[in-house]
């Protein structure tokens, strides 16, 4: 179940729970709209309008739609929950079938006071089980951003969820995109 | 700027019919990723923002320091 994500920085360093033959390290770098991707020096341009995710059903709120639009600034409203406990956030995608998956995901959250917000991104191998891959929390009151991304092989589908710290205060977040590329 | 590892353990729940697994990430980590799940244990890396801030705290210890042996330095010219 390899998995390793990166910190949201220009150029990310992405290596493997799991040594993969001849792959010792490879880098993630942002821009624009494309994904530079390099293993063993060989340079890779990954398109996020291309993903493999793009036009696939949110499957947390299907009408919204911007989250797998192959657009990293495109996003929405922000969706709010006033949970102690983890719920849907605003976007996830079911890929069909275990696979290798590249995964990058943007997505920003605040919390409406001074409580904290969690949100997290989970995977599943199959719609019952779902592996937390990142968390993050914040008691900012204005938008935090963060990207990261995977390599994984042991799951099919990807969504966001999150919760408050404190009852009665709103947790915030909204999904810039989810971009699942088939390695 | 590597990020440090931990070895935590997991949590199970079950809400809606679904388990989620999350790790127990160390106190005071505020974002973490999964480097990989081993049964009731995960491993873990803490964010930039977490290894920025002990950095920060090195260089701030280090300062510190310098600070503590220039005074030393001083003292005794300023005294006699």
């Amino acid at each position: 179940m390899p998995v390793r994500i990166a910190p949201p920085a220009q150029e990310m360093r992405l290596k493997f729970a799991r040594e993969i033959p001849g792959v010792l390290t490879y880098t993630l770098g942002a821009s624009g709209n494309l994904l530079t991707v390099e293993i063993d020096r060989m340079r890779y341009v990954l398109d996020v309008a291309k993903a493999d995710s793009v036009g696939k059903q949110n499957m947390n709120y299907p009408d919204r739609a911007y989250a797998f639009d192959g657009d990293l600034d495109t996003t929405g409203s922000f969706l709010t929950t006033d949970s102690l406990t983890y719920v849907p956030g605003d976007a996830g995608v079911d890929m069909g079938r275990v696979d290798g998956y590249l995964v990058y995901f943007k997505v920003g959250y605040y919390n409406q006071s001074t409580a904290d917000t969690y949100v997290a991104f989970e995977a599943s191998p199959d719609l019952a089980n779902w592996y937390a891959l990142w968390s993050a929390r914040t008691n900012y009151s204005t938008e935090q951003i963060s990207t990261a991304h995977f390599y994984v092989t042991s799951y099919r589908a990807f969504r966001f969820v999150f919760r408050t710290g404190r009852s009665g205060v709103s947790a915030a977040m909204r999904t810039y995109e989810i971009a699942v590329f088939r390695i | 700027m590597s990020m440090p590892r931990y070895r935590v353990r997991v949590e199970k729940f079950v809400r809606d019919g679904e388990t989620h697994i999350f790790p127990i990430p160390p106190p005071g980590v505020t974002e973490y990723y999964v480097v990989g799940y081993y049964d009731d244990e995960a491993e873990i890396e803490v964010g930039a923002r977490e290894t920025e801030i002990e950095m920060l705290r090195r260089e701030l210890e280090d300062l510190k320091r310098r600070v503590s042996e220039l005074e030393k330095a001083v003292m005794p010219r300023a005294t006699a």
